[in-house]
């Protein structure tokens, strides 16, 4: 692995009682890391991955998450 | 004479020792007497044979600064034993503030609290600008004690008005701040809050999040004067964040002398082991001396969405996130196409199983007489499943219904359960009186004993007692109070050990100008006693008794 | 009781950017793989208004997550240390 990448995405609640995407992202060394995207950005992020659902934003580089947040 | 006596309890005195069989007297708003038969006149007695007579609860992340104005018993927070609420958190309080900020910071205060308009603007006049012009206006008709934080992001404001949300302090605003800040622990506040995440109506950061360490740490220094509290909200879902928030909060405690809280600290099926290390490196700053206490709620964490938006309750579902991302209108003519919606109810509740959505409940409804109610108890009268009612229901509103999954986080007591009952963890986080259009934010206290003291079995009475009393009032420093002793203040509850829970949420209009939240009505609460008077019975309500005072000041 | 090592972090200096984040914490390394794999230990920043740009209370991460250790735990069940 030269990159880090989307390990796997699940559904999560926020303090403020809104669905967020909680999104594992394993890096080059094999250590877990992992950010929060609310539900605008997540959405973004799915079509950018063409990802039906979730479960399809495994294996998706960093630089896909990054460029949503942008 | 006394002027109470509490007759024949069950004794739980907030020490975690165990509980005996006695009386306790009361005199002038104080406790005179704990344990064995106490003899001589009284003006009142309350009966309490088969009942827990302990101290008054105290809940250390409120957001009841506006609701004090017009409501002094903070309800319904006090009829769950609540007898002290610190509100104030999350860098955000109504004073120290001048006036031309006063509508900025409302629509702060709206972004977390969701309350109407009409709370700030009619429901109270405005008199003070100063920190102790504020607990004037709030101390004429108090029915529950409070402990007052005040908010970094005000004081940030006071002093650098519109840059506060721009740029660093100069050392001179620096100093300035500190000066404000000592005026305001001076006053009677408890502590500093502050915050890492909140965000005003704009979604841009509030004013705290602006401030560099040098900053803080002067405050910190200010807060080291008189032994208070600094607050803090640390990023969510992110555990090496929270670790690295433990580790500045420890440092700023040892450097200052002055104990530390970060709320909330919550356990996700997301991040298995967030709890487990962050515990351990707060024991681990423990053990250097640090005082970095991480606050714990009890209640699960509920998600609430509507078919408007593209929620990401149905991101797991692709059929569902498919038709959720189109646009409104087209949203609707697939919603009410035949063939489309029974693909949506078949992926919903495949062979007919229709566990998925019956827990859900609708939030937020035009008809009012739907709003609290279960899915799957509308699906039964109206004939079908609670899928195909939860498509109803938006199509008949426009999809502006809005629905709630309960539950969804912070949800497993087993894991919860160990959680809370571990010595460093502060039970608390409860946010009372905040996010009042989306959930209950009472009855926590009541929960714990019904869900992890009774249910679960993680908890002794007398620990639980404890983590609400004494502990709380310990790591406060709120002088006399949290235990039942001769000389502290008689705040008192009475419970029935068996049944004390927190009831069903439901909604209720109660906010200026018929405002609706969503509240919770206390189980197996008795009798609630603030400094000697009794403020809450459960037979008759609430008194309109005006005993609470500010807690931070010792009993007189 | 020594503290464990855990991820390090760095607080922003008023006139702090990327740039000069990496040219302070990752001198040796080529700017450009630098300033990537700094952004990607810090994708926490970019999830917030505004994207990207330094607050002064924010944590910058100046490493990876970590790999590997065991926590202790209260669950009863063994869990790894990112």
């Amino acid at each position: 692995m030269t990159e880090p990448v989307i390990e796997h995405a699940e559904i999560a609640p926020g303090h403020d009682g809104q669905a967020e995407l909680f999104l594992a992202i394993r890096y080059e060394n094999g250590a877990l890391g992992n950010v929060t995207l609310n539900a605008k950005c997540a959405d973004k992020l799915m079509r950018d991955c063409n990802a039906e659902s979730v479960a399809a934003l495994a294996g998706q580089p960093w630089q896909k998450i990054l460029n949503v947040l942008k | 004479m006394y002027d109470l006596i509490i007759c024949d309890g069950r004794i739980i005195d907030g020490s975690g020792l165990p509980a005996f069989v006695g009386d306790v007297a009361i005199t002038g708003g104080i406790i005179s007497q704990v344990g064995g038969r106490v003899t001589g006149p009284a003006a009142s007695e309350i009966d309490a044979r088969g009942q827990v007579i302990a101290p008054g609860f105290i809940d250390p992340h409120t957001h009841f600064d506006v609701q004090l104005l017009w409501d002094g018993q903070a309800r319904p927070s006090l009829e769950h034993g609540v007898t002290t609420v610190v509100p104030g958190n999350c860098s955000l309080t109504l004073a120290p503030l001048k006036a031309e900020h006063r509508q900025r910071l409302v629509r702060m205060f709206q972004q977390i609290e969701e309350m109407p308009d009409a709370a700030f603007n009619g429901a109270f006049e405005w008199t003070w600008e100063s920190f102790d012009g504020y607990l004037e206006a709030i101390t004429r008709q108090l029915s529950i004690n409070v402990a007052p934080l005040v908010g970094h992001s005000v004081i940030r404001l006071w002093v650098m008005n519109d840059d506060a949300q721009k740029r660093a302090a100069t050392p001179d605003e620096i100093t300035q701040m500190q000066d404000l800040l000592r005026q305001c622990l001076t006053a009677g506040a408890v502590g500093l809050s502050t915050s890492f995440v909140d965000v005003d109506h704009n979604l841009l950061p509030v004013p705290s999040r602006f401030a560099y360490l040098e900053e803080i740490d002067a405050l910190g220094a200010v807060l080291g004067e008189f032994g208070r509290m600094l607050q803090v909200v640390p990023e969510f879902y992110n555990t090496d964040i929270t670790i690295a928030r433990v580790d500045q909060l420890a440092e700023l405690s040892i450097k200052h002398q002055i104990p530390t809280t970060f709320s909330p600290l919550f356990d996700s099926s997301a991040m298995p082991d967030n709890v487990t290390r962050v515990l351990a490196r707060v024991d681990e700053q423990f053990a250097r001396g640090a005082r970095v206490w991480p606050q714990v709620q009890t209640r699960p964490i509920d998600i609430s969405f509507n078919f408007d938006m593209a929620s990401l309750m149905f991101a797991a579902t692709p059929a569902w996130y498919m038709v959720m991302r189109l646009p409104h209108d087209q949203k609707i003519d697939v919603l009410k196409n035949p063939e489309a919606r029974a693909q949506l109810i078949e992926a919903a509740e495949p062979g007919g199983d229709i566990s998925r959505f019956a827990e859900l409940r609708v939030r937020d409804s035009q008809n009012p007489d739907l709003i609290g109610r279960r899915l799957g108890d509308l699906a039964q009268e109206r004939q079908t499943t609670p899928a195909n009612t939860m498509i109803d229901l938006s199509l008949e509103e426009d999809l502006q219904v809005h629905f709630l999954a309960a539950n969804m986080g912070h949800e497993d007591p087993t894991r919860v359960g160990p959680i809370i009952a571990r010595e460093r963890v502060h039970v608390g986080a409860s946010d009372a009186g905040a996010h009042i259009q989306s959930f209950a934010t009472y009855g926590d206290t009541g929960y714990l004993f019904s869900e992890f003291v009774r249910e679960g079995g993680y908890l002794s009475l007398e620990q639980a007692v404890k983590k609400l009393t004494s502990d709380t009032a310990q790591i406060w420093n709120l002088p006399n109070r949290g235990l039942l002793r001769p000389g502290q203040a008689a705040d008192v509850v009475v419970f029935d050990p068996d049944t004390i829970a927190r009831d069903e949420e439901h909604p209720v209009n109660d906010m200026p100008e018929q405002g609706m939240r969503y509240v919770r009505a206390a189980i197996g609460i008795d009798t609630v006693i603030v400094n000697g008077e009794v403020a809450y019975t459960h037979a008759n309500g609430y008194t309109g008794s005006t005993s609470g005072v500010i807690a931070t000041q010792p009993v007189q | 009781m020594p503290l464990s090592k855990q991820r390090e972090f760095i607080s922003p200096r008023p006139d702090d950017d990327w740039a000069t984040i990496v040219k302070r914490v990752l001198p040796d390394q080529d700017p450009e793989t630098a300033m990537s794999q700094l952004k990607s230990w810090n994708l926490h920043l970019f999830a917030r208004q505004p994207p990207g740009e330094f607050l002064g209370s924010d944590v910058i991460f100046i490493e990876g997550p970590r790999d590997g250790k065991e926590a202790p735990s209260f669950f009863g069940i063994e869990v790894e240390v990112s």
